[in-house]
């Protein structure tokens, strides 16, 4: 006979059952652990669709249950599932939430705010530079960041978080053992030793095209609110706004420039109500979190001392990003003089280098 | 009877003497040439027999032997056609055998009796004068290219009929000469300047520090940056060539056959710029029997590889050896030779597959995509580079901007000065350039004061540098010195040598 907690674990490896499927099996049989004695003969005669009945027992359910088991053993994941004190509680109050997830690395304090950063895998240096600023300070204000370790927009709020010091939480598409896009190996390990990295697939399911829309509605479900970077019009991202309003989560965009692809979709969100992100305290406000106001911004800039030329060139560098050249021009210093100002401003970390010679303020 | 002609044959880009012998003895009537001939030479007897018989000479029916000596090592090419014409002649009794004493005959035949220009003549002249000859017949066209061994009385011919007429005294011998000195002031002017280059002042001040230090360099761009437009203005910021630098290069475009619309020398620093779908032989040397390949054909000069990571692996793993080396060795059946190939290595790539990445939002590549661009480029390769710099996009404001660039010559003059600092500095050890530096050489030269090995430590701690740059840093730097006077390196020197390192950053971004 099944645990309880097993028996959830084989129903979770269950193809198309869904909480509701679930719901109507427990109500009508008790436990999952009964379905399982069951087996399929007798529940299809109980009147339980035919087709589930059969992809519930392809395999035996202990044998299912052992081998996932197993497979969770080897990279250290636990599976937490409904009846678990420890399931997400804002995941719990969603409709489709899964059975039960399976959790590599740490769970988060559920007391903390919970914010979604979602956007195109092909994201724009804007995009990129955005996802990344925000969440980093966003993350040392103590919001969890959940992203899906995606390309992109979600790897740099991802690396955000992390470089904030923050905690952050990676949902996948695939097993949780498994590291999707296989480029993010190193963030993923990174993820691991600070966060946690989440998926209701079983450990070395492979992604797939379905797996991934299925995974948004985790993004969103575990969520206060759904932070959108950038989004082409018929975009993934967009499935993730999509769950996170039937969740009843808010939702806010990032406004770009009208002649970016990528920013049509957010831009058209915006007009459609979403709520508009253009500074790290319009995220806070709707989370909720109370602002500390010694800590003001713009005492930055003067508080640090610069040498002359240093100065020079950190006044022409702003949140857009310039190149060398440009800075030569705006400042009529010599190419050798904002070269050198720019290695001290990196050094000071005051300015970030980025792809193409160009800097913008850290 | 018996005549003797000497002659030369390549190996490599070196020539040697071959001594032509030709004897004619009563029998059946047979031509036979022996001394390991390839069948360019074996099928001369045609145009030997044809063309002497078209010089209004009778072709003689007498058993004919000729003998290619030294026999052992294979000889090939038309280059023989001449000399054993006149083997022949000499053994008729049409040539006098003292008239061809101490002269050295190269040339091609064609049927009609004209003599055409063959490969590597210069080498060939060389060598014989070396070896005390002090007079040579060579083809008209190639007659420029001998004269530039000095020492030497170079007579051009246009055919075996203008030849004979030379040697029986009916003719004056017109000695071709040319000077030098006149051949580099006119060589100098390409019609190529830095100036013509606006904007992109930061990847310009690179390209100096490359060139002041010998160090290869690689420009990140997209499509339409201008790098290919600079890399070709490389050479004219180098410094001139000397004589010898110039012979070097001459013989080697003279064995490559690569002489014959150019002048008798190459005055200018080679700039070669081999497309991507190059073979690993045509850029390394090769062939049955070894010809220089790209990489030599660029010696003392620029060899620039545009959009690096779409040639393929084997050749780019093919250029590590002659980068690390200054020659390149290739062997085949006929022998082992080694080409110089001492260049300064300039490639181009752009950022991503579609060249827009970080530019323009035109950009559509995945991170993936990029990463498997970026990874074409092998480690060991990039460890050879020391300048990797990025070009930005030129806009219309650039292009419009009223500030005169600076000339080539004015850079050059920084470039000069700064080469003749590390010829005083390494006099005493086996190198030229900062970038020829090793490791030890390197903590010899480049001594860092405090404030210098903090900037370092800080950058390598807060800017994700990798160690492998520390050295290229320390090298970087005490060009950027030497530049500035040759003094000891201190912290803009090192500032500025960090913004030459971009790829070891792993940037966010």
């Amino acid at each position: 006979m099944l645990s309880e907690d097993n028996a959830l674990l084989w129903l979770s490896t269950v193809k198309h059952m869904t909480k509701r499927r679930f719901d109507a099996l427990t109500e009508r049989f008790g436990s999952g652990a009964e379905l399982a004695r069951l087996g399929e003969a007798k529940l299809v005669k109980y009147g339980v669709n035919r087709e589930l009945a059969h992809s519930m027992f392809e395999h035996s359910p202990e044998m299912m249950a052992a081998k996932v088991l197993s497979d969770m053993y080897k990279s250290e994941m636990d599976f937490i599932s409904l009846s678990n004190p420890k399931y997400p509680p804002l995941l719990r109050q969603t409709v489709d939430c899964p059975i039960g997830i399976f959790v590599r690395g740490v769970l988060p304090d559920y007391s903390a705010k919970f914010l979604a950063m979602v956007g195109s895998r092909r994201c724009t240096q804007y995009g990129a530079t955005a996802a990344y600023s925000l969440s980093k300070e966003l993350a040392a204000k103590g919001v969890v960041i959940v992203s899906g370790m995606a390309d992109g927009t979600d790897s740099m709020a991802h690396k955000g978080a992390l470089a904030g010091d923050g905690f952050t939480v990676a949902v996948l598409g695939c097993g949780a053992d498994v590291c999707y896009p296989a480029g993010n190996r190193g963030l993923m390990e990174k993820i691991l030793a600070k966060g946690c990295v989440i998926s209701e697939l079983p450990p070395g399911t492979r992604p797939s095209k379905y797996t991934f829309p299925a995974r948004n509605r985790i993004i969103s479900g575990l969520s206060n609110v759904v932070a959108v970077i950038e989004a082409d019009e018929r975009s993934g991202t967009l499935i993730t706004v999509n769950h996170a309003l039937e969740q009843g989560r808010d939702v806010m965009a990032l406004p770009g420039n009208i002649n970016s692809r990528l920013s049509r979709g957010t831009n058209r969100l915006i007009k459609e109500g979403a709520a508009i992100i253009t500074c790290v305290e319009d995220i806070t406000e709707l989370l909720g979190i109370e602002e500390k106001k010694e800590n003001k911004k713009n005492s930055e800039k003067t508080d640090i001392s610069l040498a002359s030329e240093e100065k020079l060139v950190y006044d022409c560098i702003h949140s857009e990003p310039v190149t060398v050249d440009e800075i030569v021009l705006k400042t009529g210093l010599s190419l050798r003089e904002v070269q050198y100002a720019l290695t001290m401003l990196e050094l000071k970390q005051l300015v970030s280098k980025l792809t193409g010679q160009k800097y913008i303020s850290a | 009877m018996l005549a003797k002609i000497h002659s030369a044959a390549l190996m490599g880009i070196s020539g040697y003497m071959v001594d032509v012998e030709v004897d004619t003895s009563q029998g059946l009537p047979a031509f036979e040439i022996v001394g390991l001939p390839d069948n360019a030479v074996r099928e001369s007897k045609e145009r030997v027999r044809t063309a002497i018989k078209n010089s209004q000479f009778e072709f003689p029916s007498k058993r004919i032997t000729v003998n290619l000596a030294p026999a052992n090592t294979k000889k090939e090419g038309p280059a023989f056609d001449l000399p054993i014409a006149v083997g022949i002649l000499v053994c008729m009794g049409i040539i006098k055998q003292q008239a061809v004493e101490n002269t050295l005959i190269l040339g091609e035949l064609s049927l009609d009796g004209a003599v055409k220009c063959v490969d590597g003549v210069l080498p060939m002249v060389y060598s014989a004068c070396e070896r005390g000859i002090r007079r040579c017949f060579v083809p008209i066209e190639n007659a420029r290219e001998a004269a530039v061994v000095g020492g030497m009385e170079v007579v051009g011919i246009s055919s075996l009929y203008e030849f004979i007429e030379i040697c029986i005294g009916k003719r004056k011998a017109e000695v071709t000469e040319v000077d030098i000195d006149k051949l580099f002031e006119e060589g100098l002017n390409s019609g190529l300047d830095f100036s013509d280059v606006r904007g992109q002042e930061s990847v310009k001040r690179a390209l100096e520090i490359a060139a002041a230090g010998m160090h290869n360099i690689i420009m990140i761009g997209p499509p339409g940056s201008g790098k290919t437009m600079m890399a070709k203005r490389i050479p004219t910021i180098l410094p001139d060539l000397t004589v010898n630098e110039s012979i070097e290069i001459t013989k080697i475009y003279s064995v490559a056959g690569l002489l014959r619309d150019r002048n008798a020398l190459i005055t200018q620093r080679p700039f070669r710029s081999p497309h991507h779908t190059i073979s690993n032989v045509a850029m390394v040397g090769g062939g049955r029997v070894p010809k220089p390949g790209e990489v030599s054909l660029a010696h003392n000069g620029v060899l620039f590889l545009d959009e690096l990571p779409e040639f393929s692996r084997g050749v780019l793993e093919e250029l590590r050896q002659p980068l690390e080396d200054g020659e390149v060795t290739v062997s085949r059946v006929n022998g082992t030779m080694t080409f110089p190939a001492n260049i300064m290595f300039v490639a181009s790539m752009n950022p991503c597959p579609c060249g827009y990445y970080g530019y323009s939002d035109k950009c559509r590549c995945t991170s993936t995509q990029i990463n498997k661009y970026m990874g074409k480029v092998s480690g060991p390769l990039l460890d050879r580079i020391d300048v990797q710099i990025e070009a930005a996009a030129v806009d219309y404001e650039d292009m419009q901007s009223s500030i005169k660039p600076e000339s080539s010559a004015d850079i050059k003059k920084r470039v000069v000065a700064a080469h003749e600092i590390q010829k005083q500095r390494y006099r005493d050890e086996n190198i030229y350039f900062n970038s020829q530096l090793s490791a030890a050489q390197t903590e010899k030269y480049c001594h860092l004061g405090k404030a210098e090995n903090e900037l370092i430590k800080a950058a390598f701690e807060r800017l994700n540098f990798s160690a492998r740059a520390y050295h290229k840093l320390l090298k970087l730097a005490r060009t950027i010195a030497d530049l500035d006077g040759g003094g000891d390196i201190n912290v803009r020197h090192i500032a500025e040598a960090i913004q030459l390192r971009n790829l070891d950053r792993r940037l966010l971004y």
